[in-house]
C-alpha cells in the first residue's frame, strides 16, 4: 500500500508523494536551567499539488523524522512566488490531540510562527531577484488582532545581505541532495521581542531556505528530495 | 471547546472626561494541576525524604519508599542503579550554604509545570507487578520525564531581556484565549527560578488619553502542595501595565508594578533529565490503578526456608499476604545489616534473620518506625536468611520494604595463572595504621555462572602499614594450578597491591599488573597488536555476584573510525572474559584496529597482556579509565639498542592539540635553541590516536639528549596514554600508562626485585625535592634510608637503590619505602637477564 501512517494516526492517511519533500534538522538550545540540548528532524512533503489563477500551490505536510515529537502541521506554500498560507498545527498532550488554526488569512511571505516547535518561520526571497537584493531592506507591519476589537501592531524589519557561512550537512538522506549553495541572508527583527533577532538563509533555487536561526533554535535543510520521500510500498 | 472571548467594553462618565475602560478573560477548558516542586535539596524522588519547608505542613513524605526505587522495582529493573546514581548526583545537591553553586531553591519546577500542562492529573493510586504508586509517586515520575523539555521561551533570550509588557499581554492572550493553549510563566526576574503554568487570566483596564492602565491577574498552578495533592487551589499573580494605544492598537508599554514576570515559555517535547527514567514506562505505572485486592509480590513463592527467594538487589518492596522467606548469600568480610520497614502495612510482623540451620543471628535496632538487624561481619561465606512473619495477612495495598547494606572494600585482580609454567607473585600493602583482616575470594567461570573456591590463606590480618609479598603458593599453601582464575580481596582497610607474571619456560619474562581499587564502566586500551609476531590478551572481569554486565568492545581506527562491528559481551554475574584479541575479531578489523573502547552496563575491571607469539618479549597493563589534560612519561632510554614508542588517544567527542615537549637531564626543553621548533604537535579530533616513535618525532635535540617528555592538550582536554619501551637484543619491553597529577604521590612501596631502579620524577612540580628511600625487612624493620639527592622541577631520575647504599642494599630487604617532600611520581623499573617490567609503585598512606 502505498503511502504513510503519520505519527500517533490522528490524521487520515496522506496520499502518496505529489511532489518535492525535504527534511530539516533542528536543534534547540537550552533556555532554562537543567534543561537538554535536543535535536529533531522534520519531514516536509508535498502530498498535493493544486493550481487556481495565482498559480500552482503545493500543500505540505510536517511531521517528526522518527516521531519523537507528536506534533503535525499542514500548510500551503507557492513554490515560485514564496507564499505560505493556511497553516494548521496538531499537537498531542493531555493524551489527546488538539488542533490549531495559525494562518487562515490570505496567503502572505512573512510569517512567524506564533509558538510550537515546529520550524515554520517564513520570510520569501521570490522578491530578490538579483545581486541588489543582497542590501534591500524593508519594513514589514501590520495589526494582529487578538481580542475581539484589540490588535497589536507587529513590525518586522527585514534586512537582506550576503548569505552567512552555513554549515552544510554532513549526509544526505537517502536520495536526497546534499544541500548547501547559500545565496542571501535575511535578518529579521520583530517589534516584539527586538532581542529575537531571526536569520533566515535561502538557496537561489530551493522553494525552502537553507537554514533559519534564532537565539532559541538553529534549523538546517539537510536533505532534498525532488521527486518525494522514498516510501515503502 | 473553545474558550468564549469575554471582552467588555464600559463607558464610563468621570467628571468632565470620558474614562474608557474595559476587561478580558480567558481560561483553558482544564486547570493545570498542583504539585510539589522536590527540591534538589530532598533529592526525594530518590530519597524519599520531603523535608524542606516552604510551608508544607509535613515533614517526612514517604521516607525509605522512594518514587524512583517504586520505579525500578515495578519495571523489574535492578533497584539503585543509574537512575538513582544519577538524580542524587544530578538533582540532588545537599545543603551547602558555603558552596557557591548550591542554592536551596533549586528544584523541579520546570518539569512539575511542564507536566501539568502537558499530561494528564493522576488522580488516584496504583499498583503495578504489586509496587504500590501514590499519587505523589506518579507525579513524581510526571515530574522528572518532563524536566528537560524542550521550550520556546518568549523572548528567546530572557536573560539578556526580560520580557516587555507588550509581549506578556500578546502571548498571554495569543496562547490562552486564540488557541486555548497552556503558557508556563517564570515569575522571578532576579536569580531564583520559579515556574508556574498558566491556564486563566483576567484583565481589566481603564484608558487615560493614550494609555491603556492594564492590571492583569493571572491564574496558576501551585508547586508547594504536598506531592499527593489533587487540590484546585489556585495561585493568583497580579501584574500591572500601561499599553501605549493608538486606537484599540497595541503600540507599546511600560511595566507599573513591582511585580513583574521574568520570561513566558511553551514546552513543546517531553524530554527527561534524567536519561534513565523513560517515558513509556513512566507512563505504565502512571496510568496504573488498584485492582480490587492487593495481590502478591514478584518472589513468591517464597513461603518456607526451603523455598527462599534470593536477594541480591540493595533494596526490595514486597507484599505480606503469606509468611516471606528470603535468602542472603553473604561473603567472608561483608559486614551486613537488614533494615526491615513494616510501617506501611496494617498488620504486625516478626522479622527474624537466621543462619542457614535456622538460629537468629544479629541484634535488631529499633529505628523510629522500623527496625535494623545488624549481622554484623561475616567470617565464612554462606546464606543467611530472612523470615517475615505477619500476625495476619495485611489488606491494604501498600508494601514493606528491606533495604541490605553490604560493607566492605574490594579489591580486584582479573587474572591469576600458576598453570603451564607461569607463577603469579602477589604484592600487598594495608595502606591504613590500623590492622587490616584480609578475605581472598577466588571465581571461576563456569558455564551459566561462577564457580567460587577457597583456598585457606596463610594471611589473615595485614598489621597496620604491613606488607608481604610471595607466590600465590606462599598465600595459599593448598592453591591448585590453575590459570582461569580472578581474585577479589576485601577488607575493611585500604589496600594497595601489584601481580606480577611470568612464566620460566620463556625466559621468566615478567609483567606487572597493580591491585585494582575500583572498576569503571568506560575503559580503554589503546596498544594493539596481533600480527604473526604479536599477541594480545584481554581479561574483564564482572565483580558483582548478583547481575550481569553487558559490555561492548568496539575498535577504533587511529583516524577516529569505527572499524568493525563491536565484540558484545554478557559477563554473567561473578564471571569473567578472557580471551585473545585474535580470537575476538576479525582479522581484517584487527588489521586496521588502534584502540579498543569498552562500554559496560556496570563496573568491570580489567587489563591486557601482550608480547610476541615466542613469548621472549611480554608486559601486562591495567585498562585506562579515564583520561588527563597534562601527562608525563618516565624515563626514555637513549642508550644504544633502546627504543621508545608513545600512544595517545583522545577519547572525547571534541578536537584537541596535543602538545608533546621533550626535556633533557637537566629540565630545559631538547629543542630550547631552536627556533622554529619547541614542541611536536599534533590534532587529535574525535577519538584519534597518535602513535609514534619518539626518535621519529624528536631527531637530533640540539640540547638533548632526551630524557623525558611532558603531553599538554590545548583547549583543555583529556586524553590517555601509553608508553612502551624496550630492548629486542636483551629481550627487555616494559609498558606503563602515562601519569598525571591524578598519580602524584608523596610515598610509596616498592617490592625489592633484583634489577630495580626507581624512576622519580619532579616533572610536575614547582619546587626542587628529594626521595628518601628506606629499605625494610620483611616485618617492616628499617635496615637503612638513603636520599635521592635533589631533584629540581622539571627532571627526571633513574636511581640504581644498590648503588645509593654503596654498592648493595641491605641483607633481608623486602621492599623499599620512598618519601618525597612534594608530589612526585615515581616508577619501579625492573630490568634482569632478559626480561623486564614496570611496576607501579603501591600506595601507602
Amino acid at each position: 500500500m502505498l503511502g504513510m501512517i503519520l505519527a500517533g494516526g490522528a490524521v487520515p492517511c496522506a496520499a502518496a508523494t505529489a511532489g518535492p519533500a525535504w527534511e530539516v534538522e533542528t536543534v534547540y538550545h537550552p533556555r532554562l536551567p537543567g534543561a537538554a540540548t535536543i535535536t529533531a528532524r522534520w519531514w516536509f512533503e508535498v502530498v498535493a499539488r493544486e493550481a487556481d489563477v495565482d498559480g500552482e500551490w503545493w500543500r505540505v505536510r510536517v511531521r517528526s523524522h522518527d516521531g519523537q515529537f507528536r506534533v503535525e502541521a499542514d500548510f500551503r506554500l507557492q513554490p515560485d512566488t514564496g507564499r505560505l498560507g493556511s497553516v494548521s498545527v496538531r499537537e498531542y498532550f493531555r493524551d489527546a490531540w488538539h488542533a490549531f488554526p495559525v494562518l487562515a488569512e490570505e496567503p502572505t511571505d512573512v510569517f512567524l510562527m506564533p509558538f510550537g516547535i515546529i520550524p515554520l518561520d517564513y520570510v520569501g526571497r521570490a522578491g530578490a531577484a538579483g545581486k541588489a537584493a543582497w542590501d534591500s531592506r524593508r519594513t514589514v507591519s501590520w495589526d494582529a488582532p487578538l481580542a475581539s476589537r484589540q490588535a497589536v501592531r507587529r513590525q518586522l524589519e527585514i534586512a537582506a545581505g550576503a548569505p552567512e557561512a552555513v554549515t552544510p550537512a554532513a549526509r544526505d538522506a537517502g536520495e536526497g541532495h546534499a544541500v548547501s549553495t547559500p545565496w542571501l541572508t535575511y535578518r529579521i527583527t520583530d517589534s516584539l521581542a527586538p532581542g529575537d533577532e531571526r536569520s533566515m538563509t535561502w538557496d537561489r533555487d530551493l522553494p525552502w531556505w537553507l537554514e533559519c536561526r534564532s537565539p532559541g533554535r538553529t534549523s538546517r535543510l539537510v536533505a532534498w528530495h525532488p521527486r518525494g520521500m522514498p516510501h515503502a510500498e | 471547546m473553545r474558550n468564549k472571548p469575554t471582552l467588555t467594553l464600559v463607558m464610563v462618565m468621570i467628571g468632565a472626561g470620558v474614562l474608557l475602560a474595559g476587561s478580558d478573560s480567558a481560561q483553558l477548558p482544564y486547570q493545570a494541576w498542583n504539585g510539589h516542586w522536590w527540591p534538589y535539596v530532598d533529592a526525594a524522588m530518590a530519597t524519599g525524604r520531603a523535608n524542606k519547608p516552604y510551608g508544607v505542613p509535613y515533614t517526612d513524605w514517604e521516607g525509605f519508599f522512594a518514587p524512583f526505587d517504586k520505579y525500578n522495582l515495578a519495571l523489574g529493573e535492578p533497584p539503585r542503579e543509574d537512575l538513582w546514581t544519577w538524580e542524587l548526583q544530578y538533582h540532588g545537591t545537599p545543603e551547602d550554604p558555603e558552596d557557591p553553586d548550591w542554592a536551596d531553591w533549586y528544584g523541579h519546577c520546570n518539569g512539575w509545570a511542564a507536566a501539568s500542562v502537558l499530561e494528564a492529573e493522576p488522580t488516584v493510586p496504583g499498583e503495578y507487578n504489586a509496587i504500590y504508586l501514590r499519587v505523589g509517586d506518579k507525579k513524581a515520575f510526571l515530574t522528572e520525564a518532563h524536566m528537560g523539555d524542550a521550550a520556546r521561551v518568549f523572548p528567546e533570550n530572557p536573560l539578556v531581556e526580560p520580557i516587555t509588557p507588550v509581549l506578556f499581554h500578546t502571548t498571554l492572550v495569543e496562547f490562552i484565549k486564540n488557541p486555548a493553549k497552556p503558557i508556563i510563566i517564570e515569575t522571578s526576574p532576579g536569580p531564583q527560578v520559579w515556574n508556574f503554568p498558566c491556564y486563566r487570566y483576567e484583565m481589566t483596564w481603564t484608558d487615560v488619553g493614550s494609555t491603556r492602565q492594564v492590571t492583569t491577574v493571572v491564574y496558576l498552578g501551585r508547586d508547594m502542595e504536598s506531592p499527593d495533592s489533587t487540590s484546585t487551589a489556585v495561585r493568583r499573580n497580579t501584574y500591572e501595565y500601561d499599553l501605549e494605544m493608538d486606537g484599540e492598537t497595541i503600540i507599546g508599554g511600560t511595566w507599573t508594578s513591582t511585580s513583574r514576570p521574568h520570561f513566558m515559555w511553551e514546552p513543546v517535547g517531553h524530554h527527561s533529565a534524567n536519561p534513565y527514567l523513560d517515558y513509556d514506562k513512566a507512563r505504565l505505572l502512571t496510568d496504573s490503578v488498584l485492582p480490587a485486592a492487593p495481590t502478591d509480590d514478584a518472589h513468591e513463592p517464597n513461603d518456607t526456608r526451603a523455598t527462599a527467594a534470593a536477594l541480591g538487589q540493595p533494596v526490595f518492596f514486597g507484599r505480606l499476604l503469606d509468611y516471606d522467606y528470603f535468602r542472603l548469600a553473604v561473603e567472608a568480610g561483608e559486614t551486613v545489616d537488614v533494615a526491615v520497614h513494616p510501617e506501611k502495612l496494617d498488620k504486625a510482623v516478626t522479622a527474624t534473620l537466621t543462619d542457614s540451620q535456622g538460629t537468629p543471628v544479629g541484634t535488631v535496632e529499633t529505628v523510629d518506625n522500623y527496625r535494623v538487624i545488624h549481622a554484623g561481619k561475616q567470617y565464612e561465606d554462606g546464606d543467611l536468611y530472612l523470615e517475615l512473619i505477619p500476625a495476619a495477612p495485611q489488606t491494604n495495598f501498600r508494601n514493606y520494604g528491606l533495604e541490605i547494606s553490604r560493607e566492605s572494600l574490594s579489591f580486584f585482580m582479573p587474572h591469576l595463572a600458576n598453570a603451564d609454567g607461569w607463577t603469579t607473585r602477589m604484592a600487598l600493602v594495608n595502606q591504613e595504621a590500623d590492622p587490616a583482616e584480609v578475605f581472598f575470594h577466588f571465581y571461576r567461570s563456569t558455564e551459566g555462572g561462577y564457580e567460587k573456591q577457597h583456598f585457606p590463606p596463610t594471611l589473615a590480618t595485614l598489621e597496620g602499614g604491613g606488607y608481604r609479598m610471595g607466590l600465590l603458593e606462599d598465600f595459599f599453601p593448598d592453591i591448585t594450578p590453575d590459570n582461569g582464575r580472578w581474585l577479589r580481596i576485601r577488607s575493611d582497610r585500604q589496600l594497595s597491591g601489584a601481580f606480577l607474571f611470568s612464566n620460566t619456560a620463556f625466559g621468566g619474562n615478567l609483567a606487572a599488573v597493580p591491585l585494582a581499587a575500583a572498576g569503571a564502566r568506560k575503559m580503554y586500551f589503546n596498544h594493539l597488536a596481533v600480527d604473526s609476531t604479536w599477541w594480545t590478551g584481554i581479561s574483564i572481569a564482572n565483580p558483582d555476584i548478583n547481575n550481569a554486565a553487558q559490555v561492548s568492545l568496539q575498535p577504533y581506527r587511529s583516524d577516529g573510525e569505527a572499524v568493525g562491528k563491536p565484540l558484545e559481551l554478557d559477563i554473567l554475574p561473578g564471571c569473567r572474559y578472557i580471551n585473545m584479541l585474535g580470537t575476538a575479531f576479525p582479522p581484517e578489523t584487527l588489521a586496521e584496529a588502534g584502540w579498543i573502547e569498552i562500554d559496560a552496563s556496570r563496573d568491570v575491571v580489567g587489563f591486557e597482556l601482550f608480547g610476541t607469539n615466542d613469548l621472549s618479549l611480554f608486559e601486562g597493563v591495567p585498562l585506562q579509565v579515564e583520561g588527563q589534560t597534562a601527562l608525563s612519561t618516565a624515563y626514555i632510554p637513549a642508550e644504544s639498542g633502546w627504543w621508545t614508542g608513545i600512544s595517545i588517544v583522545n577519547p572525547d567527542s571534541v578536537y584537541t592539540e596535543v602538545r608533546i615537549t621533550a626535556y633533557n637531564a637537566s629540565g630545559i626543553n631538547a629543542y630550547a635553541s631552536d627556533p622554529d621548533f619547541q614542541y611536536y604537535a599534533v590534532t587529535l579530533t574525535r577519538r584519534q590516536k597518535f602513535v609514534a616513535l619518539v626518535d621519529q618525532i624528536f631527531s637530533n635535540p640540539p640540547n638533548g639528549p632526551i630524557v623525558w617528555l611532558k603531553i599538554e592538550t590545548v583547549p583543555l582536554r583529556p586524553v590517555m596514554g601509553f608508553v612502551l619501551y624496550g630492548n629486542f637484543e636483551q629481550g627487555v619491553l616494559c609498558g606503563y600508562p602515562l601519569a598525571g597529577d591524578r598519580e602524584l604521590r608523596r610515598q610509596g612501596i616498592v617490592p625489592w626485585l633484583d634489577g630495580t631502579r626507581l624512576i622519580a620524577s619532579n616533572a610536575f612540580g614547582s619546587n626542587t625535592t628529594a626521595v628518601t628511600i628506606a629499605a625494610c625487612d620483611a616485618g617492616g624493620a628499617t635496615l637503612g634510608t638513603v636520599s635521592s639527592g635533589a631533584i629540581s622541577i622539571r627532571t627526571i631520575k633513574r636511581l640504581d637503590p644498590a648503588e645509593l647504599f654503596g654498592g648493595t642494599v641491605p641483607a633481608g630487604t623486602a621492599y623499599m619505602r620512598w618519601t618525597s617532600g612534594k608530589g612526585i611520581h615515581l616508577w619501579q623499573e625492573v630490568i634482569q637477564a632478559g626480561q623486564g617490567t614496570i611496576v607501579i609503585p603501591l600506595d601507602y598512606q
